[in-house]
């Protein structure tokens, strides 16, 4: 099955999930455990696309297609929230957070190290974040199928 | 299939060269490697292995579990999904069970644990994913000659 089949739906789940993963807080809640949130984003672009084609059914290649291809959308997403916010408010976002007392160090440092890069770094960063975040989403498409929308596996 | 093994050991062994060559690294590569991974995990400093002096760009689980990705990504032989859908959940389970005993306070994170548990989950989701897209691009392959022998 080709991937662009499954882009209404991977771009919509991707896109909700990037979003939710570089906002501060609600990111570091869903990056807590391992990479929650870019194989949950896998699971909300595979639900909207079996919603969507009821008919059909997904193999376990086309599940990690479908994952690959949400959590690629998922990367670029993330790194397009956070560019701005990174380039504009950075040091001092930065500075804001590191002087809260009441927030806990490691949030802290997950704070610090999302908003004090320099551009060239910001830059080199979209190619990596959308392979790895890719790599995840198939790890999730794939684990999805065998585990959440089993009733929807196609026999290979 | 090269390709996808090759992503697959890449994307593994990225934070270990982050981890391992920091000071070989362009500072801007470096910087990008750990804005990549720092939007996917937490990087509790208490959690997180130091090599050569400096924190990883990832906490010990998920380096663990990134070594698993790229262990399952070189490893030549293909396991069978049979065994891997057993072997999965209860690494799974395994790593859940330590996640749960760290966070209720029953013992401090222990690096070794949480890198063994991270490798296994990584590794037999990774190696799982492997052997069923291997096995139907070969009964793709069979399939294929079929049909060409027909016609």
């Amino acid at each position: 099955m080709h991937p662009r089949r499954f882009f209404p739906a991977v771009a919509i789940g991707g896109a909700i999930t990037g979003f939710a993963l570089a906002l501060p807080i609600v990111g570091d809640i869903l990056r807590c455990a391992l990479c929650i949130g870019v194989m949950a984003g896998s699971l909300l672009s595979m639900k909207l696309w079996l919603d969507a084609h009821r008919a059909e059914n997904l193999t376990p290649i086309d599940a990690a297609m479908l994952g690959a291809c949400s959590g690629g959308v998922c990367g670029a997403a993330s790194w397009i929230v956070s560019v701005p916010i990174r380039l504009a408010f950075g040091p001092a976002l930065s500075d804001f957070f590191m002087e809260r007392a009441f927030l806990p160090d490691f949030l802290k440092v997950n704070l610090r190290g999302l908003y004090t890069d320099d551009f060239a770094s910001i830059f080199m960063s979209l190619p990596l974040q959308v392979v790895l975040y890719g790599v995840m989403g198939a790890l999730g498409g794939f684990l999805g199928l065998q585990y959440v929308f089993v009733a929807r596996r196609e026999a290979q | 299939m090269k390709g996808l093994r090759a992503t697959l050991a890449f994307v593994g062994l990225l934070p270990w060269i982050r981890g391992l060559a920091h000071r070989e690294l362009h500072a801007s590569l470096a910087g990008a490697i750990d804005a990549a991974f720092f939007s996917l995990c937490h990087h509790a400093p208490e959690r997180t292995l130091l090599l050569g002096g400096d924190a990883m760009c990832v906490c010990s689980r998920c380096a663990g579990l990134y070594a698993g990705v790229f262990l399952a990504a070189v490893w030549p032989w293909r396991a069978s999904p049979t065994t891997l859908r057993i072997v999965f959940p209860a690494g799974a389970a395994l790593m859940m069970a330590d996640i749960l005993s760290q966070d209720l306070g029953l013992h401090a994170p222990w690096h070794p644990l949480r890198l063994a548990t991270g490798a296994i989950v990584g590794f037999t989701a990774t190696a799982w994913m492997l052997s069923e897209v291997l096995g139907s691009g070969r009964r793709g392959c069979h399939v294929n000659r079929r049909e060409a022998l027909a016609r």
